[in-house]
């Protein structure tokens, strides 16, 4: 069934899907915020993307991560608060000080939001392709 | 499979060298909610997809359906939308169904939620499918020629608020606000808006025949991951046009319409078990005055004061379920829809007249049974069955019918093209506004029968798709009203219909479409078997987008029957943004008043037979000024 829908849909289009966009938006996004070509990430709750496309380098242990993408403070082990955290909502985004930025729904258009001076608090510099993401 | 993995394996390397910004914007596209909806394998879709409803600057739904192939929006006699309207019928788009999300808005005297629903406001709605023919089970179990599913925006998706205000000539204006946020175990979603549709008067035998309205709406949901409830209410005040009935046209008008519109949907077991219910609640109340007395058939009475209000209530409440196997996907599925209906209330030069009924309650069990079988990788067969029972409460001996809707579709794909042939035979049992009627009503009214062949072939080259759609159909025991008992009758003429179109879309760049369309379509008459009507249709529109500026134009022409009704309504439509969160918008539309019109029935004389008409523009001339801003 499946295939007939897949063989519909690239006669539509060649894009890919929503899941995969997102997901390799979040690979980027961790790339450029750990400055490694690939990093260590925890995911902190579920993000449906990654079910479909799984994380490229996961560990299972936040200490060990380069990056830490989260979907809630609750139930994150206090020692890996210092981490690099990267939310998926913009209220946790803007509750939590310890989160640099975040990808997000709004106003029916996805955003990527980075607060500068968190950035500058884990000493985090992002290339050009991300300024006009970057709010003071 | 190989170049499917090949494909896939592009993509992944495409992507990982875009730019982030590039990212977003694939990703805002492949996250468009009719990507997630829509489903070409259900039937012949047309999709307006919310990039098309806002470049459009469409404000209601019949922006969108005026130029739909084959079911051009029209209006009845009431002002209200009708497209298959068969004046002096009041209402003749039964089978044309409105979906909002998972349910069905329902009339339960009109038997389609079309003529409350067919002009809805679009500010509250993402997208737009539009699937001609009967469509598979999982779009609704209840026959159809049309089926339109309106999906409201999304709350994961929409967070946050949006206010619209937009000024139009002859007074018209419009005012909505909307409101939703996502929390992470579930969505809120609250609309309030006001549309004025102030629309110039008709002159017409020294009286100013109006069609104008004010409606209320609003809209709200709370949804979790696999619930949803939805609370939908309108209000509509404004005036009745040439009214329902049949004589001189009204000195003056009035009618009053509220509706109110609940569901729950609910998922279980992985989303393979749903269970629906929903709830409709309308009246309408039309008032009339007439400076020469019109005679109501059949008692007849002599009127020049007239007062009618209906009542409308449904309950319907469904549960599907689904399995998949190695090659197929199967649906069954239980469908139980109570409807009450009350006509009866008629007052005439201030007396009323309290009319019995011979039934006002209606239960409908339908079961239902779909496979859709893979039978290579790109070829599919769906087949499906509905039995439909019907149980009256009457008085009197009536006919129950017992009906079956069935459906067989096969889908073909290759490297560039796709093929869909669909074949139905549905029944249509005769709606209570053309048997408990107590105007024009009959209760022996049969069954309709409508078998169907629709064929639709695409074929893609580079950024172009080129279309052709083919149906022909033929329709028995089709109602009409006869002008000898002033009563509905079943047709002993079996009608024919023959409907094609040819449809190309071109996309230039990104941003840029081009789309043309031309249709021409056959149906006999009902009452001559020598008689025909021919519809011819043309349609050109463009839309562009140049930094902050986008651009609409629209070319429609069609004629209906008659070379008088037929017209040309060009559109323009022009949006530009100072910042991404507002927006200015000026729209003309069919901007040189030349626009196709419907024809009426104005004058009528029952003792002599002596007839007059009126034809009236469809879409009139408006121009519309306004602006929108997001928070």
């Amino acid at each position: 069934m499946k295939k007939v829908a897949l063989v519909l849909l690239l006669l539509t289009t060649l894009f890919a899907s929503d899941a995969k966009l997102a997901s390799t938006i979040y690979a980027r996004i961790s790339k450029a915020l750990s400055g490694v070509s690939e990093p260590k990430i925890y995911l902190h709750g579920e993000i449906k993307a990654f079910l479909e496309y799984p994380l490229a380098n996961p560990v299972k242990s936040c200490m060990e991560a380069d990056v830490i993408i989260t979907t809630t403070m609750q139930s994150l082990p206090i020692e890996c608060h210092e981490k690099t955290l990267f939310a998926n909502n913009y209220r946790l985004l803007r509750s939590s000080p310890q989160i640099v930025g975040a990808f997000f729904w709004s106003k029916g258009r996805p955003n990527i939001v980075f607060y500068k001076e968190r950035l500058d608090r884990h000493g985090i510099t992002l290339s050009d392709e991300y300024e006009r993401y970057i709010e003071e | 499979m190989i170049r499917r993995l090949l494909s896939l394996s592009l993509i992944s390397s495409l992507l990982s060298a875009a730019p982030i910004s590039d990212l977003l914007n694939e990703y805002e596209k492949a996250s468009d909610l009719s990507q997630k909806t829509k489903d070409e394998s259900a039937g012949n879709l047309i999709l307006y997809t919310r990039d098309d409803i806002e470049r459009m600057q469409a404000q209601t739904l019949k922006d969108l359906l005026k130029t739909v192939r084959f079911f051009y929006y029209a209006e009845n006699r009431m002002g209200q939308p009708d497209s298959l309207n068969q004046d002096p019928v009041t209402f003749f788009s039964s089978s044309m169904r409105v979906y909002m999300n998972d349910h069905e808005m329902l009339s339960s005297t009109l038997g389609s939620g079309f003529a409350y629903f067919g002009d809805i406001e679009l500010d509250f709605i993402d997208h737009v499918e539009i699937y001609e023919g009967f469509p598979q089970m999982d779009f609704g179990v209840e026959p159809a020629t049309m089926v339109i599913r309106l999906y409201t925006k999304d709350a994961r998706h929409d967070s946050g608020g949006r206010l619209k205000l937009n000024v139009g000539s002859q007074g018209a204006n419009t005012q909505n606000a909307y409101y939703s946020e996502a929390f992470e175990d579930f969505s809120y979603f609250a609309y309030l808006g006001r549309y004025d549709n102030a629309r110039k008067s008709i002159s017409e035998d020294g009286n100013d025949i109006g069609r104008s309205s004010v409606t209320n709406r609003f809209y709200g949901s709370l949804a979790t991951e696999d619930h949803r409830f939805e609370l939908h209410g309108y209000e509509q005040d404004g005036d009745a046009f040439l009214t329902s009935l049949i004589g001189t046209p009204p000195e003056s008008s009035s009618q009053e319409i509220r509706a109110i519109d609940m569901s729950l949907h609910s998922a279980f077991l992985d989303k393979t078990l749903i269970f629906d219910l929903s709830y409709f609640k309308g009246s309408l109340e039309q008032k009339a005055e007439f400076t020469t007395p019109i005679i109501v058939p059949p008692k007849p009475i002599f009127a020049t004061s007239y007062e009618q209000k209906l009542f409308d209530e449904s309950l319907t409440a469904s549960l599907k379920k689904a399995w998949k196997f190695e090659h197929s996907e199967m649906i069954a599925g239980v469908q139980f829809r109570r409807k009450w209906f009350d006509l009866g209330h008629a007052t005439f030069n201030g007396v009323t007249m309290e009319v019995e009924q011979a039934y006002d309650e209606q239960d409908i069990y339908s079961f239902f049974l779909q496979d859709m079988i893979s039978l290579r990788e790109n070829q599919m067969l769906t087949l499906s069955i509905t039995n439909q029972i019907y149980k009256m409460d009457s008085k009197v001996p009536v006919e129950e019918p017992d009906l079956v809707q069935l459906r067989a579709g096969y889908i073909i794909t290759g490297e560039a093209w796709t093929s869909k042939t669909f074949l139905t035979r549905q029944q249509f049992a005769p709606e209570p506004y053309m048997t408990v009627n107590p105007q024009y009503g009959n209760i022996d009214l049969k069954s309709e029968t409508y078998t169907q062949v629709f064929q639709e072939f695409d074929y893609k080259v580079a950024r172009s798709n080129n279309r052709i759609v083919l149906g022909y159909g033929q329709r028995e025991n089709m109602p009409y009203l006869s002008d000898t008992t002033f009563t509905m009758l079943s047709s002993d003429i079996d009608v024919y219909t023959f409907s094609s179109a040819y449809e190309f879309t071109h996309h230039f760049r990104e941003n840029d479409k081009f789309e043309f369309q031309a249709a021409y379509s056959r149906s006999s008459s009902p009452v001559d078997d020598s008689e025909h009507v021919d519809y011819k249709s043309v349609v050109m529109r463009m839309l562009n987008s140049y930094e902050k500026v986008d651009l609409f134009n629209e070319f429609f022409w069609k004629e209906n029957g008659s070379s008088s009704q037929s017209g040309i309504d060009y559109s323009l439509g022009v949006r530009y943004f100072p910042i991404r969160d507002l927006s200015f918008n000026i729209k003309g539309e069919n901007i040189f008043d030349s626009g196709p019109k419907w024809q009426y029935t104005s004058q009528f004389d029952p003792l002599n037979g002596e007839t007059g008409y009126i034809e009236v523009p469809i879409i009139e001339r408006r121009f519309w000024l306004g602006m929108e801003y997001l928070f």
